[in-house]
């Protein structure tokens, strides 16, 4: 009898813990399982509208249906940079702050997801790297040479200089110069990287092959260099050069009907 | 861009000015059709069909329009991986033909 008391006071003892675990929200999500539900959401969203998209004829209404994914993104882009600002120092928010730089957020809410990466992620701005090249903030250089620094292995520290000089080489192909950026300032930061990626990183085969291109573009075709000779036939099957026109100014507008 | 582009032939006709295309449509013929009802008057470089052809290669084109600004010497004075605007165009264009003009 007396065993039987004891078992109860100790089952009795034990179920206060059990119900308080009861008492947990049932939907309480790690921020894993966050992002993913946003993420999921945003998918669902936006595949109903790409649908919606491609099944639409009326050219205005194709805009109208553009404007409204846009419109999403931006919205689903401060839910991203919440759920990192909330985790700051889980890899949750390098996924989160990664989704918003992929879809080329501007602005403060970059500066602050920004700001996250440089403050407990600096390991993991390889991820983001490539989403930076476009930008011409200072942040975007910030971040960029902040992952050449972090890098460690010859083949990352490769690759990550090589997104940093296309960040340059960016800076370098606009017409109308950025604000405080020189564009033949740029041209020879993006020749001294790709110059290095190419004379001591050559063993990392995957990052010289698209390093190369861009060095001999450079090399080749900057502002101030002679333009090289284009020899080929017209849409009338004609032969003519590039050269036949020398004397006038000459815009080259590489284009298509598509 | 072709409406601009339309405006600058016009404009700078008897000047010392040249647009040309180097174009990446897939079929000739197709091209020209469109180049009529679009007024596409200025020539163009066949770049053998496609995105991907030996100018464009030689170039390191990778994104479509790129355009490169030549002064009457043949050295390259501005460059854009897509169009810039009209303004910043016309600007950089008049200056390098009055240049062009004056060395005459």
């Amino acid at each position: 009898m007396r065993r039987f008391v004891g078992g109860a006071v100790l089952l009795l003892a034990f179920l206060p813990a059990l119900w308080a675990q009861d008492d947990k929200k049932p939907d309480a999500k790690t921020p894993a399982e966050e992002l993913k539900a946003i993420r999921d959401e945003f998918d669902k969203k936006f595949s109903d509208l790409r649908t919606a998209f491609t099944a639409e004829q009326d050219q205005a209404k194709k805009q109208a249906i553009s404007d409204q994914a846009r419109a999403m993104t931006r919205a689903y882009e401060k839910r991203f940079l919440a759920l990192a600002q909330k985790n700051p120092k889980d890899r949750v928010a390098v996924d989160a702050i990664s989704w918003t730089m992929a879809r080329g957020i501007k602005g403060p809410d970059f500066e602050a997801g920004a700001e996250i990466l440089l403050k407990h992620h600096t390991d993991k701005l390889s991820t983001v790297a490539p989403f930076l090249a476009r930008s011409t903030s200072n942040t975007a250089e910030k971040l960029l040479k902040a992952n050449v620094e972090a890098s460690k292995e010859p083949s990352t520290i490769a690759q990550a200089k090589l997104q940093l000089a296309k960040f340059h080489k960016n800076l370098a192909d606009s017409w109308e110069p950025v604000e405080g950026r020189d564009p033949a300032k740029a041209a020879a930061e993006a020749e001294k990287l790709l110059t290095e990626i190419v004379t001591k990183y050559a063993d990392a085969a995957n990052v010289l092959k698209l390093a190369k291109p861009d060095l001999e573009e450079i090399q080749k075709l900057s502002v101030g260099k002679t333009v090289p000779e284009i020899e080929a036939e017209d849409l009338d099957g004609k032969k003519f050069k590039l050269s036949d026109y020398r004397g006038k100014v000459v815009l080259i507008d590489f284009w298509g009907h598509w | 861009m072709f409406p601009h582009e339309r405006s600058l032939v016009k404009r700078l006709e008897g000047k010392p000015f040249a647009l040309l295309g180097v174009n990446s449509d897939k079929d000739r013929d197709e091209c020209k059709k469109k180049n009529e009802t679009a007024e596409i008057t200025w020539r163009s470089f066949w770049n053998g069909g496609s995105t991907k052809g030996p100018i464009s290669d030689a170039w390191n084109v990778r994104a479509w329009p790129t355009l490169y600004l030549i002064d009457h010497n043949g050295v390259i004075r501005a460059k854009s991986v897509g169009s810039p605007s009209e303004k910043a165009m016309d600007e950089a264009i008049d200056k390098l033909v009055a240049e062009a003009v004056k060395s005459k």
